[in-house]
Protein backbone atom coordinates (compact mmCIF):
# COMPACT_ATOMS: atom_id res chain seq x y z
CA UNK A 1 0.00 0.00 0.00
CA UNK A 2 2.61 2.58 0.89
CA UNK A 3 4.68 1.52 -2.32
CA UNK A 4 1.30 2.22 -4.67
CA UNK A 5 1.29 5.57 -2.77
CA UNK A 6 4.49 6.01 -3.03
CA UNK A 7 4.49 5.94 -6.92
CA UNK A 8 1.41 7.56 -7.05
CA UNK A 9 2.98 10.56 -5.13
CA UNK A 10 6.32 9.89 -7.34
CA UNK A 11 4.67 10.15 -10.57
CA UNK A 12 2.18 13.81 -10.00
CA UNK A 13 -0.77 12.63 -11.64
CA UNK A 14 -2.89 12.14 -8.67
CA UNK A 15 -2.74 14.94 -6.09
CA UNK A 16 -3.81 17.29 -8.99
CA UNK A 17 -6.50 15.18 -10.41
CA UNK A 18 -5.34 15.10 -14.56
CA UNK A 19 -5.70 11.32 -14.33
CA UNK A 20 -9.01 10.67 -13.08
CA UNK A 21 -9.77 13.31 -15.41
CA UNK A 22 -8.45 11.48 -17.98
CA UNK A 23 -10.20 8.18 -17.18
CA UNK A 24 -13.42 9.64 -16.09
CA UNK A 25 -13.67 10.95 -20.36
CA UNK A 26 -11.50 8.65 -22.14
CA UNK A 27 -11.11 5.82 -20.39
CA UNK A 28 -13.14 2.79 -20.46
CA UNK A 29 -16.89 2.35 -19.50
CA UNK A 30 -16.62 1.80 -15.66
CA UNK A 31 -13.83 3.99 -15.56
CA UNK A 32 -15.95 7.19 -16.62
CA UNK A 33 -17.78 6.69 -13.31
CA UNK A 34 -16.93 9.91 -12.12
CA UNK A 35 -17.23 11.96 -15.45
CA UNK A 36 -20.34 13.15 -14.43
CA UNK A 37 -18.80 15.61 -11.57
CA UNK A 38 -17.57 18.13 -13.91
CA UNK A 39 -17.88 19.65 -17.49
CA UNK A 40 -15.91 17.48 -19.65
CA UNK A 41 -14.43 20.42 -21.96
CA UNK A 42 -13.46 22.60 -18.93
CA UNK A 43 -12.25 19.30 -17.06
CA UNK A 44 -9.66 18.11 -19.81
CA UNK A 45 -8.96 21.71 -19.98
CA UNK A 46 -7.94 23.11 -16.90
CA UNK A 47 -9.28 20.22 -14.07
CA UNK A 48 -11.74 19.35 -11.99
CA UNK A 49 -12.05 19.93 -8.13
CA UNK A 50 -14.21 16.54 -7.65
CA UNK A 51 -11.29 14.58 -9.61
CA UNK A 52 -8.65 16.37 -7.61
CA UNK A 53 -10.20 15.56 -4.43
CA UNK A 54 -10.92 11.74 -5.10
CA UNK A 55 -6.81 11.53 -6.40
CA UNK A 56 -5.88 12.89 -3.20
CA UNK A 57 -8.10 10.67 -1.47
CA UNK A 58 -7.02 7.69 -2.68
CA UNK A 59 -3.00 8.69 -1.85
CA UNK A 60 -3.99 9.37 1.08
CA UNK A 61 -6.16 6.09 1.43
CA UNK A 62 -3.23 3.88 0.52
CA UNK A 63 -0.40 5.85 3.20
CA UNK A 64 -3.25 4.90 5.87
CA UNK A 65 -3.77 1.96 5.39
CA UNK A 66 -0.07 1.39 4.66
CA UNK A 67 1.02 2.77 8.24
CA UNK A 68 -1.82 0.90 10.04
CA UNK A 69 -0.87 -2.60 8.45
CA UNK A 70 2.99 -1.66 8.87
CA UNK A 71 2.30 -0.84 12.66
CA UNK A 72 0.40 -3.83 13.45
CA UNK A 73 -2.99 -3.04 13.21
CA UNK A 74 -5.50 -6.35 12.79
CA UNK A 75 -8.54 -4.92 13.48
CA UNK A 76 -11.83 -7.11 11.49
CA UNK A 77 -13.08 -3.37 10.80
CA UNK A 78 -9.91 -2.30 9.04
CA UNK A 79 -10.20 -5.27 7.10
CA UNK A 80 -13.43 -4.95 6.29
CA UNK A 81 -13.06 -1.40 4.92
CA UNK A 82 -10.23 -2.09 2.95
CA UNK A 83 -11.65 -5.09 1.61
CA UNK A 84 -14.55 -2.88 0.31
CA UNK A 85 -12.45 -0.60 -1.02
CA UNK A 86 -10.61 -3.20 -3.34
CA UNK A 87 -14.05 -4.44 -4.48
CA UNK A 88 -14.48 -0.47 -5.83
CA UNK A 89 -11.46 0.00 -6.97
CA UNK A 90 -11.78 -3.74 -9.07
CA UNK A 91 -15.98 -2.43 -10.22
CA UNK A 92 -13.87 1.01 -11.16
CA UNK A 93 -10.93 -0.41 -13.11
CA UNK A 94 -12.94 -3.62 -14.41
CA UNK A 95 -10.10 -5.54 -12.96
CA UNK A 96 -12.20 -7.82 -10.58
CA UNK A 97 -9.88 -11.07 -10.54
CA UNK A 98 -6.43 -8.53 -9.87
CA UNK A 99 -8.62 -7.50 -6.74
CA UNK A 100 -9.50 -10.83 -5.49
CA UNK A 101 -5.62 -12.01 -5.76
CA UNK A 102 -5.24 -8.82 -3.64
CA UNK A 103 -7.86 -9.72 -1.10
CA UNK A 104 -6.29 -13.29 -0.39
CA UNK A 105 -3.17 -11.95 0.09
CA UNK A 106 -4.61 -9.14 2.51
CA UNK A 107 -6.45 -12.21 4.42
CA UNK A 108 -2.81 -13.51 4.19
CA UNK A 109 -1.11 -10.08 6.18
CA UNK A 110 -4.32 -9.99 8.20
CA UNK A 111 -3.60 -13.53 9.69
CA UNK A 112 -7.22 -14.95 9.07
CA UNK A 113 -8.76 -17.38 6.46
CA UNK A 114 -11.19 -16.28 3.86
CA UNK A 115 -14.24 -16.09 5.39
CA UNK A 116 -17.06 -18.20 3.73
CA UNK A 117 -19.50 -15.00 2.68
CA UNK A 118 -15.83 -13.17 1.32
CA UNK A 119 -14.80 -16.75 -0.57
CA UNK A 120 -18.40 -16.44 -1.96
CA UNK A 121 -18.31 -12.46 -2.87
CA UNK A 122 -14.84 -13.69 -4.43
CA UNK A 123 -16.22 -16.60 -6.38
CA UNK A 124 -18.78 -13.98 -8.00
CA UNK A 125 -15.71 -11.11 -9.05
CA UNK A 126 -14.28 -13.88 -10.57
CA UNK A 127 -17.45 -14.92 -12.55
CA UNK A 128 -18.31 -11.29 -13.33
CA UNK A 129 -14.77 -10.85 -14.63
CA UNK A 130 -14.75 -14.00 -16.94
CA UNK A 131 -17.59 -12.09 -18.51
CA UNK A 132 -16.09 -8.62 -18.27
CA UNK A 133 -18.02 -5.97 -16.31
CA UNK A 134 -17.81 -3.49 -19.13
CA UNK A 135 -19.72 -6.12 -20.89
CA UNK A 136 -21.96 -6.50 -18.66
CA UNK A 137 -22.27 -2.91 -17.96
CA UNK A 138 -22.99 -1.73 -21.60
CA UNK A 139 -25.49 -4.86 -22.71
CA UNK A 140 -27.63 -3.50 -19.59
CA UNK A 141 -27.28 0.44 -20.92
CA UNK A 142 -27.65 -1.11 -24.27
CA UNK A 143 -24.57 1.18 -24.94
CA UNK B 1 17.67 -20.95 15.51
CA UNK B 2 19.19 -17.63 15.99
CA UNK B 3 21.25 -17.72 13.38
CA UNK B 4 18.49 -18.84 11.10
CA UNK B 5 16.56 -15.78 12.29
CA UNK B 6 19.36 -13.56 12.04
CA UNK B 7 19.96 -14.99 8.03
CA UNK B 8 16.32 -14.03 7.51
CA UNK B 9 16.42 -10.99 8.77
CA UNK B 10 19.66 -9.76 6.66
CA UNK B 11 17.90 -11.63 3.43
CA UNK B 12 14.76 -9.70 3.68
CA UNK B 13 16.55 -6.57 4.38
CA UNK B 14 18.74 -7.38 1.74
CA UNK B 15 15.94 -7.89 -1.11
CA UNK B 16 14.13 -4.79 0.20
CA UNK B 17 17.28 -2.86 -0.26
CA UNK B 18 17.48 -4.17 -3.71
CA UNK B 19 13.74 -3.43 -4.63
CA UNK B 20 14.05 0.39 -3.07
CA UNK B 21 17.27 0.27 -5.70
CA UNK B 22 15.70 -0.98 -8.51
CA UNK B 23 12.45 1.78 -7.74
CA UNK B 24 15.20 4.43 -8.13
CA UNK B 25 16.88 2.54 -11.08
CA UNK B 26 13.03 2.76 -12.83
CA UNK B 27 12.18 6.02 -12.24
CA UNK B 28 15.64 6.71 -13.85
CA UNK B 29 14.78 4.95 -16.79
CA UNK B 30 11.39 6.54 -17.19
CA UNK B 31 12.81 10.22 -16.74
CA UNK B 32 15.63 9.49 -19.10
CA UNK B 33 15.12 6.98 -21.54
CA UNK B 34 11.49 7.01 -21.99
CA UNK B 35 10.97 3.54 -20.53
CA UNK B 36 7.48 2.15 -20.43
CA UNK B 37 6.20 3.18 -17.14
CA UNK B 38 4.04 0.08 -16.81
CA UNK B 39 7.02 -2.38 -17.38
CA UNK B 40 9.53 -4.05 -15.80
CA UNK B 41 8.06 -4.12 -12.26
CA UNK B 42 5.62 -1.45 -13.49
CA UNK B 43 6.58 1.25 -11.03
CA UNK B 44 4.30 3.69 -13.06
CA UNK B 45 1.50 2.01 -13.66
CA UNK B 46 -2.01 3.65 -13.01
CA UNK B 47 -0.42 6.86 -12.75
CA UNK B 48 -0.27 7.28 -16.70
CA UNK B 49 -2.52 5.53 -19.97
CA UNK B 50 -0.29 2.62 -20.98
CA UNK B 51 2.61 3.52 -23.43
CA UNK B 52 1.09 0.88 -26.05
CA UNK B 53 3.01 1.13 -29.47
CA UNK B 54 1.02 1.61 -32.92
CA UNK B 55 3.12 0.85 -36.41
CA UNK B 56 2.84 2.71 -39.14
CA UNK B 57 4.38 1.36 -42.39
CA UNK B 58 4.42 3.11 -45.80
CA UNK B 59 5.83 0.43 -48.40
CA UNK B 60 6.91 1.83 -52.15
CA UNK B 61 4.34 -0.40 -54.25
CA UNK B 62 1.97 -1.60 -52.19
CA UNK B 63 0.63 1.94 -50.85
CA UNK B 64 -3.04 0.30 -50.81
CA UNK B 65 -2.31 -1.43 -48.17
CA UNK B 66 -3.04 0.26 -45.08
CA UNK B 67 -2.36 -2.58 -42.12
CA UNK B 68 0.83 -4.09 -41.58
CA UNK B 69 1.60 -6.66 -39.32
CA UNK B 70 3.43 -6.47 -36.57
CA UNK B 71 3.41 -9.93 -34.43
CA UNK B 72 4.61 -12.34 -33.63
CA UNK B 73 8.31 -11.23 -34.93
CA UNK B 74 8.36 -7.34 -34.93
CA UNK B 75 6.79 -6.76 -31.80
CA UNK B 76 9.35 -9.51 -29.77
CA UNK B 77 12.49 -8.21 -31.58
CA UNK B 78 12.08 -4.66 -30.74
CA UNK B 79 10.60 -5.89 -27.26
CA UNK B 80 7.35 -3.84 -27.28
CA UNK B 81 9.13 -0.85 -27.37
CA UNK B 82 9.29 -0.98 -23.70
CA UNK B 83 12.74 1.02 -24.30
CA UNK B 84 11.77 2.96 -27.37
CA UNK B 85 14.96 4.85 -27.86
CA UNK B 86 16.84 1.86 -27.79
CA UNK B 87 19.22 2.16 -30.90
CA UNK B 88 18.00 0.20 -33.84
CA UNK B 89 19.47 -3.12 -35.47
CA UNK B 90 19.51 -4.99 -38.79
CA UNK B 91 17.92 -8.07 -36.42
CA UNK B 92 15.13 -5.00 -35.43
CA UNK B 93 14.51 -4.04 -38.86
CA UNK B 94 14.93 -7.97 -40.07
CA UNK B 95 11.80 -8.73 -38.10
CA UNK B 96 9.51 -6.35 -39.99
CA UNK B 97 10.18 -8.27 -43.55
CA UNK B 98 9.99 -11.67 -41.54
CA UNK B 99 6.20 -10.38 -40.29
CA UNK B 100 5.18 -9.21 -43.92
CA UNK B 101 7.74 -10.96 -46.51
CA UNK B 102 5.55 -9.07 -49.25
CA UNK B 103 7.40 -5.98 -48.21
CA UNK B 104 10.80 -7.47 -48.84
CA UNK B 105 12.58 -5.49 -51.68
CA UNK B 106 10.83 -2.77 -51.60
CA UNK B 107 11.66 0.90 -49.89
CA UNK B 108 9.74 0.95 -46.73
CA UNK B 109 9.29 3.47 -44.18
CA UNK B 110 8.12 2.93 -40.24
CA UNK B 111 6.85 4.94 -38.46
CA UNK B 112 6.37 3.97 -34.84
CA UNK B 113 4.14 5.87 -32.53
CA UNK B 114 3.82 5.52 -28.85
CA UNK B 115 1.19 6.56 -26.49
CA UNK B 116 1.92 9.68 -24.49
CA UNK B 117 0.46 11.46 -21.47
CA UNK B 118 -0.11 15.45 -20.90
CA UNK B 119 -1.81 17.15 -18.57
CA UNK B 120 -3.85 20.66 -19.12
CA UNK B 121 -4.84 20.09 -21.64
CA UNK B 122 -5.46 16.46 -20.03
CA UNK B 123 -4.77 13.85 -23.43
CA UNK B 124 -3.53 11.17 -24.95
CA UNK B 125 -1.88 10.95 -27.90
CA UNK B 126 0.15 8.29 -30.46
CA UNK B 127 3.43 10.63 -30.61
CA UNK B 128 6.07 9.68 -33.37
CA UNK B 129 9.48 8.02 -31.94
CA UNK B 130 10.59 5.94 -34.11
CA UNK B 131 11.25 6.42 -38.19
CA UNK B 132 13.15 4.11 -40.43
CA UNK B 133 13.43 4.23 -44.37
CA UNK B 134 14.66 1.17 -45.73
CA UNK B 135 16.18 0.87 -49.20
CA UNK B 136 17.20 -2.64 -50.89
CA UNK B 137 20.48 -1.80 -53.18
CA UNK B 138 20.13 -5.74 -54.05
CA UNK B 139 18.18 -8.72 -52.93
CA UNK B 140 20.17 -9.58 -50.61
CA UNK B 141 21.05 -6.07 -48.37
CA UNK B 142 19.13 -3.42 -46.70
CA UNK B 143 20.29 -0.49 -45.26
CA UNK B 144 18.33 1.91 -42.93
CA UNK B 145 18.24 5.67 -41.95
CA UNK B 146 17.02 6.19 -38.61
CA UNK B 147 15.43 8.87 -36.27
CA UNK B 148 14.62 7.35 -32.92
CA UNK B 149 13.86 9.85 -29.83
CA UNK B 150 15.47 12.28 -31.93
CA UNK B 151 18.85 10.43 -32.69
CA UNK B 152 19.60 10.00 -36.34
CA UNK B 153 21.57 6.96 -37.47
CA UNK B 154 22.23 4.44 -39.89
CA UNK B 155 23.12 1.15 -40.61
CA UNK B 156 23.49 -1.85 -43.03
CA UNK B 157 22.02 -5.56 -42.67
CA UNK B 158 21.71 -8.80 -44.87
CA UNK B 159 18.96 -10.81 -45.81
CA UNK B 160 17.61 -13.42 -44.67
CA UNK B 161 19.32 -12.14 -41.23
Amino acid sequence: MLAACAQKLLAGTYLDGPYITYLSYKGGTTEQLFGFLCEREQALAVGCGWHQFIGIFLVAWQAIVGLLLLSGARSPIILFVEIAFLIGAGVYADELNFQVLNIAFLCIAFGVGMARWLAIICAVMLLVDFFSLTRIVEHVLGL
Amino acid sequence: MFWGFKYTRVLLGGLLALHVLWIGTHLYLVKNHQLNAWKLGGYGMYTRPSPRFRLNAHVEGLEAREKWRSNPNFSAENWYFVLPCRSISASRIASFYQDNPEALGKTTRLLITIRSFERYPVKSEYVPTVELTIRWPDDKTFTWESKVCEQQSKGKGQWPH
